[in-house]
């Protein structure tokens, strides 16, 4: 039911206020697919993402997920930055 | 109070899924260029977000006898272990490999982004990998 409410509050946004021009995205799918493999598989393991860590953790001030929040900004600057040198 | 449980997630989430729209984080780009140090969206749109929560967190339990959908506060404490150490590093390298991370990969669906399908399955087929290895 949240998933579903994340789809249509971004429809809301898409359709009425960013005049329904297509979001496609450049990074290429293969990035996108083990990206995202690693985010599914990090996040269950770690029991939280950027939202269940870093917003909700931080907000009630939990000092593990400001450990995990540092860990994952930490990884994510050098792969970003590494995978910006290497692949484009 | 069941159906009101309901409206209450959908609307949290409509609610979620509009913020994250409107600022952009529906976007691996936008995500990307905060991690390349080019754009800083991304720590005022979390930062706002901590703030807002911790007002909540902080003053509803001590403003309300109980909350409006339950009968008592509930605390939701965080560990740190070896899983959580190795979860956020793997998380971190996946996200900066694609910009997304799960919210915004469900969220931006409803922008017609449809090439986030390709991370959702990456994250599902992750999250699925995980439960399997776990015991």
């Amino acid at each position: 039911v949240y998933a579903l409410g994340l789809v249509l509050g971004a429809l809301v946004w898409w359709l009425g206020f960013a005049g329904g021009a297509s979001q496609a995205t450049q990074v290429p799918a293969w990035q996108l697919i083990t990206g995202g493999f690693l985010v599914g598989y990090g996040s269950r393991l770690a029991n939280g993402c950027t939202s269940g860590h870093g917003i909700c953790g931080l907000g009630s001030l939990q000092w593990p997920s400001l450990l995990a929040v540092l860990t994952f900004m930490a990884t994510a600057f050098l792969t970003a930055n590494l995978a910006a040198r290497w692949l484009t | 109070m069941k159906a009101q449980r309901y409206a209450a997630t959908l609307l949290a989430g409509a609610l979620f899924g509009f913020g994250l729209s409107v600022s952009g984080m529906v976007r691996p780009e936008v995500v990307l260029s905060f991690l390349y140090f080019q754009d800083f969206g991304l720590m005022l749109v979390m930062g706002g977000a901590v703030l807002v929560v911790l007002i909540t967190y902080t003053f509803a339990p001590r403003l309300m006898v109980r909350p409006w959908l339950d009968d008592h506060f509930h605390q939701h404490p965080s560990v740190w272990n070896r899983d959580t150490a190795l979860g956020a590093a793997l998380f971190g390298v996946g996200w900066g490999l694609c910009g997304v991370c799960p919210g915004p990969a469900i969220a931006g669906l409803g922008t017609g982004n449809w090439s986030l399908l390709w991370a959702l399955i990456g994250i599902s087929l992750g999250a699925l990998a995980q439960g399997f290895t776990a015991k």
